[in-house]
């Protein structure tokens, strides 16, 4: 038998091969299998014991208890999907300006920046959730931000109207905003820094203003960034252990109720990939790479 | 002449427009000067205005932790009338403090080296080999990075309880007996384990970072070591890694961050033995709630307060050192779209 050779770079990329192969094991037996394994037990009643676990192939029932019997899963399901479209525009708009302003020279840029990117280190788990209590609640003192509106202009009476309560949920929107845009600030700030200065010095010796060279430079040649923004915010606000629909996930787990918890999970992810791939398409044809 | 005629008309526009009393020209230089000084009046402004949003939270929380008001006083805003060391002592008992720090040390920061180990090799392998499959290999990265860990976590963990070594274990089989398994949840390792083999907490990030930065590195510097002779592996050992810092230091604080804030996965790995902050924090808030209103003598909110001040402050320290490298590392590594 005659085996054929291979060419001397056909032979180094071979090495290649070499190099993943610690993560090809990983991905393998960490994520691939797994993932399979979520997929048979959505369609199989599973018990666990002292020796191990045992399915048994139900069918679709899992999938039929989630999607029609659960009077919870599809009203969770469509309310933090209509949560997530009302977020993640603003959000991404929110922290592209603010980049662009960090990006700016000014005096006290870095302390300014140090700032926002705390959210980065401190927003995520248990910690955000009595920080933002502490926000926005005002069950302890009275000293939350509603004291901010009740000091300045507005008059005691108002105070429980309906102009009230908007400017409240608007206060607790930004306090949201603020907090959870520190990675996106970070994704476009990196892009800021893609984009020759050589352009804007061309736009301006042309008259352009700032606002026409944010529109025409800045906003196109960020958008590969936007839409890394955009899928990243969808992700994030999906996979929240703040979500209602990981909430129900997790309490069929704690309930040993594996076959029902896979279902409902590989229903959600499906639903994630549908949106990603739907805004992927809908964004992706808008997006300008810059040729190199 | 044509041309001399234009460019003495060029002069003298242009002697019009620079002569510093016309008033086409101060207008000009007002109105500049002006949008300029408003914005920055508006940009200041909005900076202040934020990032006062964004630390009231934490400034509560300090005045809180240290607040000795049980009763809760109304007419203090920052600082507390009657300043206590007795929340902070409480919720140091309650956390069991230096025992939670050093299992969510050895976590993170194991983790974390292991992870830009495994995560460097596989970005470095991705950027600059086309092997076969190379594609649809990496669409496995970017899958692993979409894919909710929830979605998957109940198998992971049913994984873990009875971990084989990789279906190795199932050998015990043959011997007519069970599979060989050794329990990996409630032990660092249920961490380690995964980080080693480029997993772990969002480790396909970490070699999408890795790979855009090595891809973005010059190509002569491997073609010299190849021709000193240095084979593949010592190349990268000893000339890509050693220029990767940067690199190397945003995986870290990244991975050292969501290790220490994570709180899902770690609740499930962890039930009954070596618990992180965040696990036990979780746990505790859940009684300290409980008790709000309860007890007259301590008020448990300034505890939970207290107790999470105490959890954030390593990373706050770890903040301080290393934000200019997080934040400009950041800024340069970029992360192409």
């Amino acid at each position: 038998m005659k085996i054929k050779k291979l060419t001397l770079t056909q032979k180094s990329n071979m090495v290649g091969y070499g190099f993943i192969s610690i993560w090809l094991i990983g991905i393998i037996f960490f994520f691939v299998i797994p993932v399979f394994h979520t997929l048979i037990y959505s369609f199989s009643q599973v018990t666990v014991s002292k020796t191990g676990m045992k399915t048994a192939w139900v069918g679709l029932q899992n999938f039929n208890k989630a999607l029609f019997v659960d009077p919870n899963f599809v009203r969770n399901l469509t309310n933090s999907i209509v949560s997530m479209i009302g977020q993640v525009p603003v959000l991404v708009l929110f922290s592209m300006f603010i980049a662009v302003v960090l990006n700016q020279k000014f005096r006290g840029r870095g302390a300014a920046r140090v700032l926002f990117f705390l959210p980065v280190i401190i927003a995520s788990g248990i910690s955000i959730q009595i920080l933002s209590a502490n926000g926005m609640s005002t069950d302890v003192s009275g000293k939350e931000t509603m004291f901010m509106f009740k000091a300045s202009i507005f008059p005691e009476e108002m105070s429980t109207s309906s102009v009230m309560m908007y400017l409240q949920t608007l206060v607790n929107q930004i306090f949201n905003i603020c907090w959870k845009s520190g990675i996106q600030i970070l994704l476009f700030l990196s892009g800021l820094q893609t984009i020759p200065q050589s352009y804007y010095e061309v736009s301006s010796l042309e008259g352009a203003t700032a606002w026409e060279e944010f529109w025409k430079i800045t906003f196109p040649l960020l958008s590969p960034f936007s839409l890394l923004c955009v899928v990243y915010t969808i992700i994030d606000s999906f996979t929240d252990s703040a979500n209602p629909v990981m909430t129900l996930i997790k309490t069929a787990f704690d309930g040993f109720d594996y076959g029902f918890s896979s279902a409902m999970s590989w229903i959600y992810f499906i639903v994630i990939l549908i949106v990603i791939l739907l805004v992927q398409k809908i964004v992706f044809r808008n997006v300008i790479y810059m040729e190199d | 002449m044509e041309i001399k005629k234009i460019k003495s008309l060029n002069r003298e526009k242009i002697a019009e427009w620079t002569e510093p009393n016309n008033v086409k020209h101060i207008k000009k230089v007002v109105t500049y000067k002006a949008t300029r000084w408003v914005w920055a009046l508006f940009r200041t402004a909005l900076l202040i205005g934020l990032g006062f949003i964004i630390i009231y939270p934490l400034l509560s929380m300090l005045s809180y932790s240290f607040n000795g008001d049980f009763m809760g006083n109304s007419t203090f805003v920052w600082i507390p009338q009657r300043f206590t060391m007795e929340n902070m002592q409480l919720a140091w008992k309650f956390l069991e403090y230096p025992e939670s720090v050093k299992n969510t040390l050895f976590i993170a920061v194991g983790s974390s080296i292991l992870q830009i180990i495994s995560c460097s090799l596989a970005g470095y392998g991705f950027a600059r080999f086309d092997f076969k499959g190379k594609n649809i290999l990496f669409l496995l990265v970017v899958l692993s990075i979409i894919v909710p860990p929830q979605t998957y976590i109940i198998s992971t963990y049913l994984d873990y309880k009875f971990f084989s070594f990789f279906g190795i274990g199932n050998i015990g089989k043959l011997f007519g007996g069970k599979a060989w398994t050794v329990p990996l949840t409630n032990t660092y390792f249920s961490f380690w384990v995964p980080s080693m083999f480029a997993q772990g907490l969002r480790g396909g990030l970490y070699i999408f970072i890795f790979k855009q930065f090595f891809a973005g590195m010059p190509k002569e510097l491997e073609n010299a070591a190849k021709i000193d002779g240095c084979n593949a592996l010592n190349t990268f050992i000893k000339i890509m890694l050693p220029n990767a810092g940067s690199a190397c230091l945003t995986v870290f604080l990244f991975s050292f961050v969501w290790h220490w804030n994570d709180y899902y996965v770690s609740n499930m790995m962890f039930q009954t033995k070596n618990e992180p902050l965040s696990v036990v924090i979780f746990r505790q808030s859940d009684f300290m709630r409980m008790m709000t209103g309860y007890s007259g003598e301590v008020n448990y909110q300034f505890i939970l307060n207290a107790a999470v001040l105490l959890s954030t402050i390593p990373l706050l320290i770890l903040y301080a050192v290393a934000q200019k490298y997080f934040i400009e590392s950041v800024a340069k590594v970029g992360v192409k779209g």
